[in-house]
């Protein structure tokens, strides 16, 4: 049995023989001493080939779904049948370059060049293109080649693999995947995700380490991959799928139930996202809106700051996609340990206690302007509410709100029609801002609490540092008391309160957070089903009475002991 | 014969794959040669990959040429793509 550590990307668990996809090793020569004609019948054998392939793939997607899958298909068949594309490579074959080569080249060509713009998301169909010209590459490799046939359930082992790769060998008895390299954003990631199967990017040395039908068991929640395990890791593991699969098939009857507890309070189980990419996801878990969307992830991967334009586009989306349910949007929370090259933020020796979120935003208004406005037009496609992170006094809200009502202004100036107000609200990460939340009510229309800061911040430890993880503890008697201090100070406002950290999707801590009162539980979209067929299991009188015990406790001991 | 006409880009994201993928396939059946300029690129209007490399974000202006018999019917199916925003119904 071997042990090893990855980047787990899609959750769930597998266990089964490993099937290794062998790296096709392309070499090929630089000079131009190749018979055109040999090449050019080479390349019209290979091409057409690839062209019925992925037209087949296109066809089996288009009809049988999920849609992304069928999109990214016709995108490479069209990529496939790419005029320009294939006369470069014509071209280079003319001039006595080997058809490898000249394939390679001209989809590099086209890759950097897409791989210059500013982007994001054309930025990675660069990779599209590699996947297309790799794709010809193999069967130049081997010609007539029938896509190798897996028979029997099996996890993929791979180096890295493409997005039109997975499509092809994706199959029901695809279990899990493991991947040396991989990268999270991928549109081979959200695939993965799509298609529910457990992935664990970045594992290192696992394509030295595995065996062709060596047994794998995949945690694709911890990252943890091992090679054959034991008899017990094994009886773990399959326990583990079991209940997983039982779950899941169970979790289907609540995709379009309301979230109402058994005497009829509704709540609204949202999600937590990070990028539009996982918006269709979500929907189809029957997300009732976005609680939080995390906007610094536009300001990742690129060169300078996104446009008002695209920002709008983005914000737009998320608002219509979710439509009628509200999208709460966070403004930029960057600084403390998210670090973007080109805003320059200052090293400092506190991170988490220095310029982040809105002290950052406040500082740096040009940025902070255009995320508004983007943020006051899109607002008015659906129900918007606007978030900004790490208040911490009364004055940072009145001048955001000040800085709103400038901005709104400059563009009914200009001539835009805001007819639509959003609301706004805070994010409750620091102890200041729990003990005033009455006073800060008369200015806003929500609060929600992003529990791993604000116990950060009362705990005085950081989970990420092993040696102090253990005092980082949603349990302790304090965060309780906190929780209520928020929930009686929003008591008797026009205020609704909302939960977006990882509590919220903690079963224990549920009948905690009805009884005191949260109107929004805002969990990872995978988490939505599970934390719906609670609410519904649930009663107020009997999480009120949980309430009064868990006051109680005077320990972490006591106070799990009282959530039972 | 030559047409030229502007457009400005109002799809929901810029000229990204979906788009162009779109307008290709509107193209597909007609004789003829399609030129989209942007900030003094010139692409192949016909090719996916070229479309994308133009980096056209949401509020450009493509200037676009077609040239050939069907000149006429293509620029419409163009109109139409742009009217539309990129939706695809």
């Amino acid at each position: 049995m071997q042990v090893l550590k990855g980047k787990g990307s899609s959750p769930g668990f597998a266990l089964a023989p490993a099937f290794i996809l062998k790296n096709t090793n392309l070499q090929f020569s630089h000079e131009q001493i190749f018979d055109d004609i040999h090449e050019s019948k080479r390349w019209k054998t290979a091409h057409s080939q690839v062209v019925q392939d992925l037209s087949e793939l296109q066809k089996k997607y288009s009809q049988k779904g999920p849609q992304e899958s069928a999109e990214i298909a016709e995108a490479h068949l069209m990529m496939a049948q790419d005029p320009e594309w294939i006369s470069n490579i014509e071209s280079f074959m003319g001039q006595k370059h080997q058809c490898e080569y000249s394939v390679n080249k001209a989809s590099e060509d086209f890759a950097k060049m897409i791989e210059s713009l500013d982007d994001p998301y054309l930025r990675q169909r660069a990779q599209d293109i590699r996947d297309v010209a790799r794709r010809i590459l193999r069967a130049l490799d081997e010609p007539n080649s029938q896509e190798e046939k897996i028979t029997g359930d099996h996890i993929l082992v791979a180096e890295d693999l493409l997005p039109s790769e997975l499509l092809s060998l994706y199959s029901p008895q695809l279990k899990g995947l493991v991947l040396q390299k991989g990268n999270p954003t991928s549109h081979t990631t959200i695939l993965a995700r799509t298609f529910e199967i457990p992935t664990i990017l970045t594992v290192n040395g696992v394509m030295e380490k595995v065996r062709a039908n060596d047994e794998i068991a995949v945690s694709g929640m911890s990252g943890i991959v091992t090679i054959n395990p034991d008899a017990s890791e094994k009886k773990n593991i399959q326990e583990k799928i079991q209940r997983d699969l039982f779950e899941k098939e169970e979790l289907k009857n609540y995709i379009s139930v309301k979230s109402v507890t058994r005497d009829g309070v509704a709540i609204e189980v949202a999600s937590n996202l990070n990028s539009a990419h996982d918006l269709n996801f979500a929907l189809g878990k029957g997300t009732e809106g976005i609680g939080l969307f995390r906007t610094e992830f536009l300001l990742m991967d690129r060169s300078a700051a996104p446009s008002e334009e695209e920002q709008y586009q983005v914000y737009r989306k998320v608002i219509e996609s979710v439509f009628p349910h509200k999208a709460i949007i966070r403004t930029f929370d960057i600084g403390g340990d998210k670090q973007v090259n080109y805003l320059n933020l200052p090293k400092e020796e506190n991170p988490f206690l220095g310029l982040r979120g809105i002290r950052y935003c406040l500082k740096n208004i040009p940025l902070f302007r255009t995320q508004i406005r983007a943020l006051l037009r899109a607002a008015q496609h659906g129900n918007l509410g606007i978030m900004i992170p790490m208040v911490t006094k009364v004055e940072e809200v009145l001048e955001f709100k000040n800085l709103l009502k400038k901005f709104k202004i400059e563009l009914l100036d200009e001539g835009k029609k805001l007819e639509k107000t959003p609301e706004t609200g805070i994010m409750i990460e620091v102890p200041s801002v729990a003990m005033i939340v009455d006073q800060l009510a008369s200015h806003l229309d929500f609060f929600s609490i992003g529990t791993n800061d604000l116990i950060q911040y009362l705990c005085a430890a950081d989970r990420m540092n092993s040696n102090v993880a253990d005092l980082h503890d949603a349990y302790h008697p304090a965060v309780l008391r906190t929780l209520k201090l928020i929930s009686d100070g929003v008591k008797n406002t026009s205020c609704w309160l909302g939960i977006c950290g990882e509590m919220a999707a903690k079963h224990d801590y549920q009948p905690l957070l009805l009884a005191l009162g949260f109107k929004e539980l805002s969990v990872s979209p995978g988490a939505v089903l599970r934390t719906r067929k609670q609410i519904l299991s649930l009663d107020m009188e009997s999480c009120r009475k949980t309430l009064q015990k868990a006051l109680l406790a005077d320990s972490s001991e006591s106070l799990k002991a009282a959530l039972f | 014969m030559t047409l030229e006409k502007t457009f400005k880009l109002e799809s929901q994201d810029g000229l990204h794959a979906r788009p162009a993928g779109l307008f290709v396939k509107c193209l597909a059946p007609y004789q003829v040669t399609v030129e989209v300029e942007l900030r003094g690129q010139k692409k192949n209007g016909k090719s996916i990959m070229s479309l994308m490399s133009l980096g056209a974000s949401p509020g450009d202006d493509l200037k676009i040429t077609v040239t050939g018999n069907d000149a006429d019917s293509a620029l419409k199916c163009i109109e139409d793509l742009f009217a539309k925003r990129f939706s695809a119904e």
